[in-house]
């Protein structure tokens, strides 16, 4: 009787288990389009594997055996950019300068906060001009690499021929002498910016190598000088004990080919409130500057060749006005300007840093509206009519933010 | 607070071993009146041993396969066969006092060998008897008696892996010994010097301070040893509950009489329990790590701390006809480790449902489910699962 019962209670949980399902039981895979983790898609085996390999330097957390330092951010791509999406504000860091000046002889431009056992790791120095910066997402990186200059500059208006309060124009930057004239933003001479918070940063090898070395102070072959505190030893050389170069440039190159192959979250639900909201956010103008979609040009990898591109940003700086000046220049940006930051993933930013929204440069506005209340400069006009808006409408303009 | 921990705990068995005198010493592998009682139940005392090798040796050993299916958030991570484990031990009692033990374990098809256990007893007095070599070190229960066939789930609960890095073995030497206080009670203790761990544990692991990189210091890294020790005591057989402690430097402070760095401790304070009644058990162990950190580099942990409660449930023995020795146990273990309690998140929970088989005794045939709640630095949640099936015997 008692084994019995002991069988029954068996079948019957092996029946409540089987009912539950394998993906109940075994975890369930993320929604796909929900993450921001996720590759292109239908890519080619060789893809794939790049991805993958790359995407194995983006996990890599180094330790001090591994050349982390002397002094650093923090210990990986992603402990910076978890998920491959911004950081929160405990993760952001400091730049300074002094005028044009990045003040290298006083740790900057990027101050280092933290330092392997042995070393001390910088303070920001009084007196100078400070930018706190928050990781920006790493996602969609290949696709805003592929649209063409020419797209950019076409839109930009730096002297507002037409009138309309906006002076968007490039970022015009020189690239390091390693990135070669074959990778976007590479060889001699001027090219437009498009990454980074200013878009001070032309090419994608570019601002690998240098978070490779300034925010985990890992060496490559492209970049093989390590960081030291100068706040400490003035111009003597400190480094780790691991030789440099820590990193190959194969390394690199693969981590370049991970974020490029980063396809940007689906879009959320378009319901009759979120299509109220798109029109009224190219009403007030600020599609003006949020450019719902660009096309790349023809490109050797399939999925970034000939696209359109939903980033709802024109690359291009703008002046945005006193309350989110930095009065810090980057490349060619002055202390108002900033690149007008790419809108795409902003329904998933609250869920990706524990439903706690960080916007802006420096994570201030913990709201998309609230982030809408800091513009100002360019944006003046269209922050005006967003706040005349009806009630109504101000909620169908925030759902459509929330959709992107 | 835990350097009197410590003081206290030396102070009481420096009393125990004073009161020695006057209280009858027990033996060691057994309780009064012939009950069986080891001196850990599933510890090196207790083991099978099977094959008697010449005129005083004897030889054993257990082995280990699994299959594991593990899945991350839907994503199928692992789906493998692991040949675990393969070890060899002896034993030889060299005469009545002197005693030598070893352990050689191969672990994952040969991938680490070591020799895990090498220790030479003398017994003084059943209440105190001299242990040198590469002993186990007596922190926590499960890190002495941690045999797959003694046990009754696959995997090894968190805090004892991943707080308590189990299998921890350390060249030391130093005492123990057993006491009855009163009929029916008995006391148990292990004092021994070891060299302690290393910086590892803050540098040597990419998730972050992880004790288990620190361990496997068969020379010492800082010319001062490191204590470890546990009392136990069992008011009735059927009941233990002991504290032990692991605490000194890990990091190299001097090198060549140059100070190169400020002196940094390690202590690891554990509590386990384990009780029977019937066809139950109830077992468990919490671990809390208290760990002098570099100021400067704030990504490291000072603290953590983890446990793990545990119930089997026997029964159906003799249930199959032709395997008359047979019992089925029933299991559930919920285990928890916070790599960090400063932070919210760098933590780990798992829930284990388990059925296992005994055909006989000393053979175990193991089925898990196994869910984990991950929280990383950031406190960004990820979940895991897994089905294992494992085998483990003695021979």
């Amino acid at each position: 009787m008692q084994r019995q019962r002991v069988f029954l209670i068996c079948a019957a949980t092996a029946a409540a288990f089987a009912a539950s399902g394998c993906d109940t039981l075994m975890t369930s895979t993320p929604t796909e389009g929900d993450d921001f983790t996720a590759p292109m898609d239908d890519m080619s085996m060789d893809l794939n594997a790049a991805f993958v390999e790359g995407d194995e330097n983006f996990e890599r957390v180094f330790t001090v055996a591994d050349g982390l330092g002397p002094i650093f951010n923090n210990t990986g791509c992603e402990s910076c950019h978890p998920g491959d999406g911004r950081g929160s504000p405990d993760l952001g860091f400091f730049r300074i300068s002094e005028g044009l000046d990045p003040r290298v002889d006083l740790g900057g431009a990027q101050i280092q906060d933290k330092a392997i056992p042995g070393h001390r790791p910088e303070t920001v120095p009084p007196g100078v001009d400070v930018t706190f910066r928050l990781p920006p997402p790493v996602f969609g990186v290949g696709l805003m690499e592929g649209i063409p200059e020419s797209t950019i500059l076409a839109a930009a208006d730096p002297d507002d021929a037409d009138g309309d309060g906006i002076s968007g124009r490039p970022n015009m930057v020189t690239s390091p002498a390693f990135v070669p004239e074959t990778h976007v933003g590479g060889g001699p001479g001027m090219h437009v910016g498009r990454f980074s918070r200013k878009g001070q940063v032309a090419s994608l090898l570019e601002q690998v190598a240098f978070a490779y070395q300034q925010d985990i102070g890992v060496t490559s072959d492209f970049i093989p000088e390590e960081i030291v505190n100068r706040q400490v030893v003035g111009n003597a050389v400190l480094g780790d004990l691991v030789p440099d170069p820590e990193i190959s440039a194969s390394t690199v190159l693969f981590t370049v080919m991970y974020v490029r192959l980063l396809q940007p979250p689906a879009r959320g639900e378009i319901t009759p409130e979120v299509e109220r909201g798109d029109a009224v956010f190219t009403e007030i103008g600020c599609a003006s500057c949020h450019t719902p979609s660009m096309r790349t040009g023809p490109n050797e990898i399939p999925q970034l060749s000939e696209v359109d591109v939903q980033l709802y940003s024109d690359l291009l700086i703008h002046d945005m006005g006193p309350a989110l000046a930095d009065n810090r220049p980057d490349g060619d940006a002055n202390g108002f300007e900033w690149k007008t930051a790419p809108l795409w993933g902003t329904r998933l930013v609250a869920e990706f840093l524990n439903g706690e929204g960080a916007f802006l440069h420096d994570g201030r506005a913990s709201s998309a509206e609230a982030a809408i209340g800091f513009h100002g400069g360019e944006a003046e006009a269209s922050k005006n009519r967003f706040q005349a808006l009806s009630d109504g409408d101000r909620q169908a303009l925030v759902a459509f933010l929330e959709s992107l | 607070m835990v350097r009197q921990l410590v003081k206290f705990s030396l102070s009481g068995l420096m009393a125990l071993s004073v009161l020695a005198g006057d209280i009858e010493a027990a033996d060691i592998e057994s309780g009064e009146g012939g009950e069986s009682r080891p001196f850990v139940r599933g510890g090196g005392s207790d083991k099978p041993f099977i094959a008697q090798l010449g005129r005083r040796s004897m030889i054993g050993g257990y082995s280990e396969v699994h299959f594991r299916y593990e899945r991350e958030e839907g994503v199928t991570e692992e789906l493998l066969f692991e040949a675990k484990r393969f070890n060899l031990f002896t034993f030889t009692p060299v005469s009545e006092r002197t005693r030598v033990a070893a352990e050689l374990e191969f672990e994952e098809g040969g991938e680490e060998i070591k020799v895990e256990l090498a220790i030479l007893d003398f017994e003084i007095h059943p209440s105190f008897t001299f242990r040198g070599g590469i002993i186990l070190s007596p922190l926590g229960r499960f890190n002495l008696s941690h045999d797959s066939p003694a046990n009754d789930l696959t995997d090894r609960p968190l805090v004892s892996t991943r707080i308590i890095p189990t299998t921890l073995s350390e060249a030391g030497m130093g005492f123990y010994g057993a006491f009855n206080p009163a009929p029916s009670w008995r006391i148990t203790y292990e004092a021994y010097g070891v060299n302690g761990f290393n910086t590892d544990v803050l540098t040597g692991d990419p998730d972050g301070t992880r004790i288990p990189a620190g361990k496997g210091n068969f020379e010492d890294n800082n010319t001062r040893p490191a204590f470890v020790g546990r009392l136990a005591v069992s008011p009735t057989a059927p009941l233990e509950i002991a504290a032990s402690v692991h605490t000194g430097p890990y990091n190299s402070w001097k090198v060549e009489g140059l100070r190169v760095d400020n002196k940094r401790d390690l202590t690891i304070f554990a509590l386990d329990w384990d009780y029977s009644w019937r066809r139950f058990e109830v077992l468990g162990e919490y671990a809390g790590a208290w760990i002098d950190v570099p100021r400067e580099t704030p990504i490291f942990a000072d603290s953590q701390r983890g446990l793990y409660g545990q119930v089997n449930a026997h029964f159906g023995h003799g249930w199959i006809a032709t395997l008359p020795n047979s019992k089925l146990t029933g299991v559930v273990r919920y285990g928890a480790v916070d790599f960090d309690t400063d932070v919210d998140g760098d933590s780990q929970q798992r829930l284990t449902l388990g059925l296992n088989l005994r055909p006989e005794e000393d053979t175990v045939f193991k089925l898990d489910y196994q869910y984990n709640w991950l929280r990383d630095g950031f406190n960004i949640e990820a979940r895991s699962a897994a089905v294992l099936f494992s085998a483990a015997t003695y021979f």
